[in-house]
């Protein structure tokens, strides 16, 4: 489909695997489809904070995908959390939320995350916006 | 992405927004309840909170599923109650009631309209969507149709640790609104298909029916195989053995005209003549007209029978029978002669020489196809006893072995990447010893299930001896099949059986290695055997990969 480009995506690192926190079921479910059937991503989903704690380390995301209203630990709390992992303090995090006034979005930037993904969003199209912010990081961001 | 991932992500979509407004309603009306409680001054230190973020989680998510109305509302209400839910400390009743007025409990009250709007459908075709490298797995769509939400909840919750797509609604006249055509299988309430039995009357074609329900009298049981129920179980309902009946009634229905049909005939007109009648029945159809090429096209479509003219220019079909025997692997294909000849001796001269059954034109059209149908029908069933575990219905060891052993060679061939896995259950023997064999063997087929659903329909799936099981993955990288079969693991140990009224849970172990890395397909098993014994050793209940393997190693598809 992207035949053009072929050549210019094979000298960047592509994004294989995704972690997405997330406390609705109903999102998760959602989100797989769109990412694993019709994105291609190879996806973990976990339903708290606590739980991506301890899929980290096996999963290696490559970009984490975070709930910001959850119970218990939130998304910003999370991505705190997993800074403080050394493997995994640079990685970059998308912040998933129903919120997106200008200055909270600002907010959420400041607090780590490389974008904000407003919610609700279009299963059919989450696919192509995370790629967007994958090719829009810096090259040493993307890692294997 | 080939139009048939496109229609399965669709309907899947479809599924998963089906779901989200059972859900929704639900989460609605409680939230009704929570508001008008509110109005009247009467709420305890976390209700406001957690109906504020009942209103969050409906604006953040009504949207993806389609709901946009409903969404935008929900986010309005949620601006309204946030400033209470922000407070840190006691509310006043006072303070509530300012925002939680008659108003505001009637916009909660409508959010359930907007509900029943129907979702925008997607504007996106299949040709804005990016390929699909993972082909899905088929799951079975199951509607649960019960009158006690928290049982219908219950066996969404069972069924899908089965590997079923349950999804709860409450009346059979929702379910033929929702349509039954993307449906495997109906779950209803003896009750409800008794009093509501009579909307399925209007669909042309319903699938399996399931009821579970109190009454095992025989009056009561009659009365729903009067109308038409396929399987009854009691309540309170073993899921397993649920999920088993379900299993089988699915797969009865997918067997039924499905047949593969060859027809051998030099007459051109009669062979397009019994083609079309056949396959309009619904049967696959391949067309021989001339007799030498039959060989070829065996090996090519694979019949379930062979339907012969007997006298075919030069050609007898007794000799061609004779010659297809000539090959073990066609000795147990059934060949049925179709033949205007009606003398006895004749007939059982060519069945002699490797014939199996004779038709005596003319023959009706009706008769042409039930005469076939059932004879395609019964060479599968025993086809089926020869190749398949009478247990589980997956493939015996010696079939799996060799099914194993053709997807080696076509990986070698194509340099295409696969992945053999074995498989076992965890302390199984204690299961047995504890249970009994009924319950053990149970277990197994509650395995053999999930493995059907869990993975495609092109994986090799087979029964390598007791509990132990045999996999294979073609067109899979390492990482996919470690994902999958991991998840695999996850929904065996999350499913319940039970036994004289306990509840115990079996876990699965699994090591895994690429096919193609191998010699021969022997030492792949041999060595992901090797690697499920590491994982034995480390645990259980889990995924290894075998060490020879870098993990590191992926399909670029």
């Amino acid at each position: 489909m992207r035949m053009a480009g072929v050549t210019e995506m094979e000298m960047e690192t592509r994004l294989e695997r995704i972690m997405l926190v997330e406390d609705e079921e109903d999102i998760r479910a959602v989100a797989e489809l769109a990412l694993e059937a019709v994105g291609g991503f190879t996806l973990t989903t976990c339903a708290s904070g606590q739980k991506a704690l301890e899929a980290l380390a096996d999963f290696k995301p490559q970009l984490i995908v975070l709930d910001v209203m959850m119970p218990g630990m939130d998304g910003p709390t999370t991505l705190k959390a997993i800074r403080e992992h050394p493997d995994f303090i640079d990685t970059p995090a998308i912040f998933m939320t129903a919120k997106v006034q200008p200055e909270e979005v600002n907010g959420y930037l400041s607090q780590g995350a490389v974008a904000v993904i407003p919610k609700p969003f279009d299963p059919m199209a989450l696919s192509d916006k995370i790629r967007d912010i994958w090719s829009n990081l810096e090259p040493e961001q993307r890692s294997e | 992405m080939s139009e048939e991932n496109v229609s399965e992500i669709a309907r899947k979509l479809e599924v998963l927004k089906l779901r989200f407004k059972e859900k929704a309603a639900k989460d609605i009306s409680r939230l009704q309840q929570a508001a008008e409680q509110f109005r009247v001054g009467r709420f305890g230190p976390n209700d406001v909170v957690a109906a504020y973020h009942s209103l969050h989680r409906l604006a953040g998510s009504a949207g993806t599923f389609g709901y946009t109305v409903l969404g935008e509302e929900a986010r309005a209400l949620e601006v309204l109650l946030k400033p209470l839910a922000e407070i840190n400390g006691e509310l006043a009743p006072a303070q509530v009631q300012r925002v939680v007025d008659l108003a505001f409990v009637s916009r909660v009250a409508s959010l359930v309209d907007s509900l029943s709007l129907d979702p925008v459908a997607s504007q996106r075709t299949g040709a804005a969507l990016l390929p699909v490298t993972v082909e899905a797995a088929t799951d079975a769509v199951a509607l649960v149709v019960h009158s006690d939400p928290e049982q219908a909840q219950n066996l969404v919750q069972g069924l899908e640790l089965h590997g079923f797509f349950p999804v709860a609604v409450p009346s059979l006249k929702r379910a033929v609104e929702h349509g039954l055509a993307d449906v495997s299988v109906l779950v209803v309430k003896d009750a409800k298909m008794l009093s509501e039995g009579s909307v399925l009357e209007s669909v042309a074609d319903t699938p399996p029916i399931v009821c579970v329900g109190a009454g095992d009298s025989f009056d009561e049981r009659y009365a729903l195989a009067e109308c038409g129920v396929d399987g009854f179980l009691c309540e309170p309902v073993d899921v397993p053995l649920l999920a088993d009946t379900m299993e089988r009634l699915i797969t009865e229905r997918e067997e039924s005209g499905s047949g593969r049909v060859m027809i051998v005939d030099d007459d051109p007109e009669l062979l397009e003549h019994y083609g079309l009648v056949l396959e309009q029945g619904g049967l696959k159809v391949w067309r021989v007209n001339n007799p030498a090429d039959i060989l070829g096209a065996l090996s090519e479509f694979r019949p379930d029978i062979v339907l012969m003219d007997v006298q075919m220019g030069t050609f007898r079909g007794p000799d061609l029978a004779r010659l297809l025997r000539f090959e073990p692997e066609w000795l147990g294909l059934p060949i049925i002669y179709l033949s205007s000849e009606n003398d006895r001796e004749y007939q059982t001269d060519a069945l002699a020489k490797g014939g199996d059954d004779f038709l005596v034109k003319p023959v009706s059209d009706a008769f042409l196809l039930r005469a076939v149908s059932v004879r395609c029908y019964r060479a599968r069933q025993l086809d089926k006893l020869v190749s398949r575990d009478s247990l589980t219905g997956l493939l015996k060891h010696s079939v799996a072995r060799s099914e194993i052993n053709k997807e080696y060679v076509r990986c070698q061939r194509r340099g295409e990447q696969a992945v053999v896995a074995m498989l076992d259950l965890d302390h199984f023997k204690h299961v047995n010893d504890r249970y009994g064999h009924r319950t053990g063997d149970l277990v197994i087929k509650g395995l053999a299930n999930l493995l059907r659903h869990q993975l495609r329909k092109s994986d090799v799936i087979g029964r390598y001896g007791g509990e132990e099981f045999v996999v294979a993955l073609p067109n899979c990288s390492l990482i996919d099949a470690s994902r999958v079969l991991q998840s695999v693991c996850e929904h065996m140990a999350g499913i319940g059986f039970q036994s004289d009224g306990q509840e115990f849970h079996v876990t699965l172990s699994v090591g895994i290695v690429p096919l193609q890395n191998y010699l021969t397909s022997d030492d792949a098993i041999d060595a992901a055997d090797q690697a499920l014994y590491r994982r034995k050793q480390a645990g259980r209940n889990g995924v290894t990969v075998g060490e020879e393997a870098p993990i590191t190693e992926r399909t670029q598809v």
